[in-house]
């Protein structure tokens, strides 16, 4: 019992940050109507965001996240400016393209700067295990679930409180509908594209611990991320902290009791099992298509 | 001038397969001459993913899995079970369409986003196989010693020999793909990517001809891996990562989405430029990725399109004046709903 | 002989009734209009008709067949063609082949003949392309064949759906507003084009507002409102129905 409370906080707490991956998915998908390949590249910029912050330019945590942060805020709206404000109104062929191209611009240039080569990341929340019940909680777990839900519920808030935040539902909602009511469409555009980015980047920076700090993490990441965003429905924010969290925790269970080998292997088995059995996902709504 | 327009139409087709035929006496240099072989089968790649992406509409992210499954397929056949290097070829083509069944049959009835996704993880998947079945693919080591296939007692194993035998396939694939387009199958999977509403409407079924571009797109690439992998007579698995995958994207779109011509030059010039450019190292994918972007922005129909604009000039098809019978401009279709 | 009838049919999105409990029937051989105010379920009665959508009650029949559960492409197959309000061409392909898509349900041709070039394919695309000009000449499209579709002036892209609809000669054709955006001169030659169509032996429904076209050529018509269906009939019948003249006509037309 002890061993599946302990495989299935370890779960949800990696879990947290795939839901986070997946919302940034969600976003750009419900604003835009494209899958953005480049979602997962984010999470690797965040990643080596904060290797250069802290690591490399030595700044203390509190002020090397927020550093961070900005710059994958930066790095977001830099590449929807350039990359996918131009193509705004063009079909879905030519902006699925572009955002493959901005993943393999972002992830072969920092394998130029940066080289192939893994960098490890200290253990920022400390080692020091805490023990509940019985049950061995590290730090590092405990920061992954509250951020992770924490930002979800800010996010949330954001969405349904603030005026911006309902202009932006309205535009993913029906753009050209948002157009004519006078709402700064392309505005909103970036905003999303910034709190994808920022969402992203958060999930690489509570995973570079966890993980070795590497060009390719963006790939694997984001696997994960659109999985977890597949299996929530990828129209909803809710279902794919959902989705994340059950992938997370399915994983967790994989590697648990069965090998370290099944739980790379299972994102990709959720993939294929939600695509065949599950089209619409958890929380996702049944596609009316209008003709 | 019309006689040159004449005379231009007809001997285009024949300038450039007199180019095409002496193109191992231009490259004398035996390196040279394999990357140019290595550049007229990513021409067959880029033109096998054209098929499904140019012409259906339908991204596939990993496409490269394909090419490696018929690269291995040919491998293993060949040198496990010494059969005839002819029929690792053949083989490539249909191991490669059956994968791609297997994928197509969940996949097809879903919209084109969830098709690009499932073919990431298939190419990803793929990948771990071929880097993990250590007893059947070697494993990292991966099958040495693919033996170059003979016609009629001539060895092809030369490059400038070789180079023919993949020649003959580049034209054979063009010559089916071209009329492939000109059929009600063609048009079929156009009509998919034009508006699958309309599509439906003429009677498409439209999962059936997705699933149809689907297998001849991948047993071209298979056929292409089969080529590849008797001509470095050497396959492992990291001719067959993700990056490749995006290096063949890049051809397609480089070269013009939904072009022919473009493909082949699109496969072509990327496969032979980073050779001449080999200082850039690494920056070689940065430079695609930007390319892609910039492209797709700019010049959505990339290298293709001009050749074709040329072509055009050149035979006198594009006329000032005769373009431009359009007065109204049209709403576009999704104005009203 | 009714050809294609609806019984009791119905759709609601959400909340929203936009087809409820409709019978609809058409004689064959004959012009049937659907009239009624914007938003009345017209175009969603025809998505309803073709397989686009599915009812949430009632039946389709087609040539006494229950096609309910049919797909849209196989109900094209048994001879049921349609244009759409909202022009759905293959903008970036040629007229020429915008029409021949057209004739896919009447040609077989399997896809390795096709690459193959065999004479069965050859034969068939010439037979086809044949066809074609002879529809474009019915259309006065002949000019355009080679332009794209996607370039041509609203009023010819309009042609063109009917081009694409009608060129495999089917048994019903569906016409979802095919005056709109056409000037007054257009509407005399469109409203004899549909006769000739129906003429030539294919049952024409049409969802149209312009009055004088459905009054003119329509044998019956039904109306809708707020998705029910308030009344059919003869033209004269429909004129002189007060709950019709109530819900549309007494209000200004489009
Ligand atoms: N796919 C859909 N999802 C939600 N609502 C829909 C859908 N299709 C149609 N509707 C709604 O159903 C109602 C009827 O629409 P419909 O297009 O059938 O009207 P119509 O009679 O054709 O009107 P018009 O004369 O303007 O073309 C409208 O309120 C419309 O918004
Ligand atoms: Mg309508």
């Amino acid at each position: 019992m002890n061993f599946f409370l302990q495989q299935l906080i370890q779960g949800i707490s990696m879990g947290a940050l795939y839901g986070l991956i997946a919302i940034g998915y969600v976003l750009i998908y419900n604003a835009w109507g494209v899958l953005n390949f480049a979602q997962g590249d984010m999470v690797m910029i965040g990643a080596f965001a904060i290797l250069i912050a802290h690591v490399f330019m030595g700044l203390p945590l509190l002020i090397a996240f927020p550093v961070a942060i900005l710059m994958c805020c930066i790095i977001g709206f830099l590449v929807e400016i350039s990359a996918f404000r131009p193509l705004i109104d063009a079909n879905n062929t030519r902006r699925l393209i572009a955002t493959i191209g901005v993943g393999i611009f972002l992830r072969n240039l920092i394998r130029v700067v940066f080289g192939a080569d893994p960098y490890p990341f200290p253990s920022v929340f400390g080692n020091t295990a805490v023990e509940i019940g019985g049950l061995t909680i590290i730090p590092q777990n405990i920061w992954n679930t509250v951020i992770g839900f924490g930002l979800v519920l800010l996010l949330s808030i954001f969405l349904k409180q603030t005026v911006i935040g309902k202009s932006m539902r309205a535009t993913a909602q029906d753009r050209e509908a948002a157009r004519l009511m006078g709402i700064n469409v392309k505005r909103n555009m970036s905003i999303t594209f910034i709190i994808s980015s920022a969402l992203g980047g958060f999930a690489g920076m509570l995973i570079s611990p966890v993980f070795f700090v590497i060009p390719t993490l963006g790939t694997l990441m984001g696997n994960k991320g659109f999985a977890g965003a597949l299996l929530g429905g990828i129209t909803s924010n809710p279902g794919s902290m959902i989705g994340g969290i059950s992938l997370g925790v399915l994983e967790s269970f994989g590697a648990g009791y069965f090998s370290s080998s099944v739980q790379a292997s299972i994102s990709f088995g959720v993939l294929f099992l939600v695509l065949i059995f599950l089209p619409a996902g958890l929380l996702g709504k049944k596609e009316s298509r209008k003709v | 001038m019309k006689t040159f327009h004449k005379i231009y139409r007809v001997s285009r087709i024949w300038i450039l397969l007199l180019f095409a035929l002496t193109l191992p006496y231009w490259i004398p240099n035996n390196y040279y001459l394999q990357v140019a072989n290595l550049g007229m089968i990513f021409a067959i790649l880029t033109l096998s993913l054209n098929i499904l992406a140019g012409y259906t509409g339908l991204f596939s992210v990993g496409f490269i899995a394909f090419y490696g499954i018929g690269a291995y397929t040919s491998a293993i056949v060949v040198t496990r079970l010494g059969w005839s290097v002819w029929v690792g070829f053949l083989l490539a083509g249909v191991v490669s369409s059956l994968f791609s069944f297997l994928l197509g049959l969940p996949t097809m009835r879903l919209r084109g986003m969830y098709f690009a996704v499932a073919t990431l993880a298939f190419g990803e998947i793929t990948y771990q196989v071929f880097l993990n079945w250590t007893s059947i693919t070697g494993g990292t080591k991966g099958i040495k010693g693919v033996p170059s296939p003979e016609f009629f007692g001539i060895s092809l194993r030369p490059y400038s020999k070789y180079f023919y035998l993949i020649l003959i396939v580049l034209v054979i694939v063009i010559l089916l793909t071209r009329n492939l387009i000109n059929s009600r199958t063609g048009r079929a999977m156009l009509a998919i990517r034009e508006n699958d509403i309309a599509a439906e409407a003429m009677g498409v079924d439209v999962p059936k001809f997705k699933m149809i571009a689907f297998l001849i797109a991948t047993f071209f690439a298979g056929v292409a891996g089969a080529l590849y992998g008797h001509e470095v007579r050497y396959v492992s698995p990291e001719s067959f990562v993700n990056a490749e995958s995006a290096a063949v994207l890049a051809m397609m779109v480089v070269g013009g989405i939904g072009s022919i011509p473009g493909s082949i030059l699109g496969g072509f010039v990327l496969t032979m430029l980073p050779e001449y450019l080999r200082f850039l190292g690494n920056i070689r994918l940065v430079i695609y990725g930007a390319a892609i972007v910039a492209i797709i922005i700019f010049a959505p129909k990339g290298l293709g399109g001009l050749i074709e604009w040329i072509d055009g000039l050149l035979s006198g098809t594009i006329k000032r004046g005769t373009h431009k019978k359009i007065t109204e401009k049209v709403e576009d279709k999704n104005g009203h709903s | 002989m009714v050809i294609l009838e609806t019984k009791g049919i119905g759709i609601h999105f959400g909340g929203l009734k936009a087809v409820s409990n409709v019978d609809f029937s058409v004689e064959e051989g004959s012009i049937s209009a659907i009239i009624g105010p914007n938003g009345a379920g017209k175009t969603t009665l025809f998505n309803l008709i073709a397989g686009f959508y599915t009812p949430t009650e009632g039946t389709v029949h087609f040539k006494g067949k229950d096609i309910t559960k049919m797909k849209t492409f196989e109900r094209t197959y048994m001879g049921l063609a349609r244009t759409f309000q909202n022009i759905n061409l293959f903008r970036e392909l040629s007229v020429m082949d915008n029409v021949l898509l057209g004739l896919h349900t009447k040609t077989k041709c399997d896809p390795i003949s096709s690459m193959l070039n065999l004479p069965n394919k050859l034969k068939e695309e010439r037979e086809s392309r044949k066809k074609v000009m002879e529809t474009l000449e019915f259309l006065n499209l002949d000019h355009y064949v080679n332009e794209k579709a996607g370039s041509l002036a609203y009023g010819l892209q309009k042609n063109l759906e009917i081009a694409r609809a009608i060129v495999s000669h089917p048994t019903v054709l569906l016409l979802d507003e095919p005056a709109s955006g056409l000037n007054t001169n257009d509407l005399e030659t469109l409203s004899q084009g549909i006769v000739t169509i129906r003429n030539s032996g294919i049952t024409v429904v049409l969802i149209e507002h312009k009055m004088d076209v459905v009054m003119s050529i329509s044998d019956k018509i039904a109306v809708l409102n707020f998705g029910e269906k308030i009344a059919d009939g003869d033209p004269g019948e429909i004129c002189s129905n007060p709950e019709v003249i109530d819900a549309y006509l007494g209000k200004d037309e489009e």
